[in-house]
């Protein structure tokens, strides 16, 4: 016989032998109602508040958690299939809160929001658990933003920079790229020594198993975990996604890790606790949401944050997505969560369709606390671009009356426009910081005002394959320095007139005066 | 103002605790105007069973029940209700027995919202999932 055979006996035996008949006493409640992922439970004195509920229903076992404690009920959301459980079936306690298993091990895999792997590679290996309702790090334990988050967006991190530890929304109407900046995003982070969780709230699975595999592509999976939530599973799932996904990014904070977090998104979050609130007869009130909507969203956003050295100097960079219906930012939930955060990215419809994209209208976009950390030589170029985008914007809408404009405007309106032209990126191509520097040094030194606009595109993929074969030299000088001092400066210059001497697009140079 | 069950309950304990014999069918009947009056009536029976639950606890009462394969001896009922005492503070304890041969053995004591699983059949199912898992 088999030593194996031996051995998996020798291991039954030791269980059975080990096994402890126990007696213990247990609270017990009965179901009172069933409805669409919600049951009423008598009984259970000592439940706890969200804590972990077992229905015993049919030989299987189902969980729920505890949400409303009532005087002689209790209201649960079950989570998993409610269709089994019937009226009078047994609900146990077991004296444990909401938690989710975190770990390095997660890191690859596509989890639901109890954090079981819904990608089909196997058990998670997770040794540490995490409650999935904790209170944010107080005001002794922060410290105020001061590194930067590198999108690769152009358009964001030269005018609404974004920092580690920040809460940045990314707010728009359906179907105009709110997740491609997040996508973008999580892809920029390759190397910069950043953990990326991108929780799905109510998302197709399809555009899921897409995202999925374009980050596996561009190797962003190497630091990523998706928590999904999807459309088709029950509104408790939705709801308890985003707070599992921010337990899942303590754990990195409480390594001293940087984070970013992306929940895609918050709207149809607040949906999902509408539905729970009003099916476990909360009062409804403004849209129908509960009272305490606004504590939803502000307690999990409170959870991002910048730790100071003595708690570990870790961070978690939260960027919610809010869509928002026909533009109407007014309405209750974008409000409130425009309030709670640090700053939002607005998308415009209207700029998408006219081929600007991503379409981020620069007016109405701000980051609050962005800039302290935003890199010396970005600091630097990107002073200037909001005042000439605004400056171009109100130009523009001005010039369209007349043509006969003097050359100071005209020599705005045609940076403009070329500024406009840089801020335009391909989808799931994120860029550098040092190629942001460069190419918008070279707007507002005028270096561009000789290319034409149709060809500026053109011309910045020219000198960025310029610029990766020109060596170290340059690298360096905008790199190393990150003060973008003269020397930088001249190398820059450098690099780009003698990328142009090459060209045959080049307009004349003063013609128009 | 609407009341609860448990209110009406708690208030008709209170009202009749103290009260000689003779006095209590005029409360009952006050009572069950007040019911008529605020439109509570349908109320009755689940006033009925916490008023019950209330008496007894008040009077170190408990109803309890308990579940064996087979019935068991005086002997053995006296450890069990000695047990049961040490973990509430009842001093009398109601037993309803009833036998249920798929308990496999042991036994299966319940009170209130409280469940004490001793029986084989739970033990094994424990050790089933143990070596499953």
């Amino acid at each position: 016989m088999s030593n194996t055979k031996d051995f998996i006996v020798e291991q039954i035996k030791q269980q059975i032998t080990d096994f402890q008949t126990t007696f213990k006493k247990q609270t017990v409640g009965r179901v009172l109602k069933v409805t669409d992922g919600i049951a009423l439970v008598s009984g259970l004195s000592d439940a706890m508040m969200s804590e972990i509920l077992e229905f015993q229903a049919d030989g299987q076992t189902v969980t729920g958690v505890a949400l409303n404690l009532e005087e002689n009920t209790i209201g649960v959301i079950i989570l998993g299939d409610y269709t089994i459980i019937k009226e009078g079936q047994e609900v146990k306690t077991t004296g444990r809160i909401l938690e989710v298993p975190v770990g390095p091990e997660i890191i690859g895999r596509v989890l639901d929001a109890l954090g079981k792997p819904v990608d089909g590679q196997g058990a998670l290996q997770t040794k540490q658990y995490y409650p999935i309702e904790k209170i944010a790090p107080g005001v002794i334990t922060r410290q105020s933003v001061n590194q930067p988050v590198q999108t690769g967006i152009k358009a964001i991190d030269s005018m609404i920079p974004v920092g580690r530890g920040q809460r940045e929304l990314i707010i728009g109407d359906r179907q105009i790229g709110k997740t491609a900046i997040a996508i973008d995003t999580i892809i920029n982070q390759k190397g910069q020594n950043m953990k990326c969780i991108y929780v799905a709230i109510g998302q197709k699975e399809s555009k899921i198993a897409n995202i999925t595999a374009k980050l596996t592509a561009a190797g962003a999976m190497d630091y990523t975990t998706i928590v999904l939530a999807g459309a088709s599973d029950p509104a408790s799932m939705l709801y308890l996604a985003p707070y599992a996904g921010c337990a899942m990014a303590e754990y990195f904070l409480d390594q001293g890790e940087d984070v970013l977090i992306i929940y895609d998104d918050l709207s149809k979050h607040a949906n999902s606790y509408r539905e729970i609130s009003l099916l476990l007869r909360r009062a409804p009130g403004r849209e129908a949401y509960p009272g305490d909507v606004f504590y939803l969203h502000s307690r999990l956003l409170e959870r991002a944050c910048k730790l100071n050295a003595e708690y570990g100097g870790g961070s978690i960079t939260a960027l919610p997505i809010i869509e928002t219906q026909a533009g109407d930012v007014s309405a209750y939930i974008p409000t409130n969560v425009i309030s709670i955060t640090d700053g939002q990215i607005y998308l415009e419809p209207d700029l998408f369709y006219q081929g600007q994209r991503p379409a981020v209208n620069a007016g109405l976009s701000v980051s609050r606390v962005g800039s302290d950390a935003q890199i010396k030589a970005m600091k630097k170029v990107a002073g200037k671009l909001r005042l000439e985008a605004a400056q171009f914007r109100e130009l523009a809408a001005f010039a369209q009356f007349g043509s006969d404009l003097d050359v100071d405007t005209r020599r705005k309106l045609e940076r403009g426009k070329r500024l406009f032209e840089i801020f335009k990126q391909d989808q799931y191509n994120p860029i550098a910081v040092d190629k942001q520097v460069i190419i918008f040094f070279a707007l507002i030194n005028g270096l561009l005002d000789n290319i034409p606009v149709d060809k500026v595109g053109q011309f910045e993929t020219g000198l960025y394959q310029n610029y990766e074969a020109s060596g170290d030299k340059v690298k360096q000088a905008i790199n190393k320095i990150s003060v973008l001092d003269a020397t930088a400066e001249k190398a820059i210059t450098n690099l780009i007139n003698d990328y142009k001497t090459g060209l045959d697009y080049l307009l004349e140079d003063k013609a128009e005066d | 103002m609407k009341h609860s069950v448990k209110q009406y309950a708690l208030a008709l304990y209170e009202a009749t605790v103290d009260k000689k014999q003779k006095a209590i069918p005029d409360l009952v009947k006050n009572f069950l105007n007040l019911l008529i009056k605020n439109n509570d009536l349908a109320k009755i029976n689940e006033i009925i069973i916490i008023f019950t639950n209330i008496w007894q606890e008040a009077n170190g009462q408990l109803s309890a029940q308990l579940i064996t394969k087979q019935p068991v001896t005086a002997e053995v009922l006296k450890n069990i209700t000695a047990y049961v005492k040490t973990q509430t503070d009842c001093q009398n304890i109601d037993w309803q027995q009833s036998t249920d041969p798929t308990i496999l053995g042991g036994l299966l004591i319940k009170y209130r919202d409280q469940v004490i699983d001793g029986t084989i059949k739970s033990n094994l199912l424990r050790l089933k999932d143990k070596l499953v898992n």
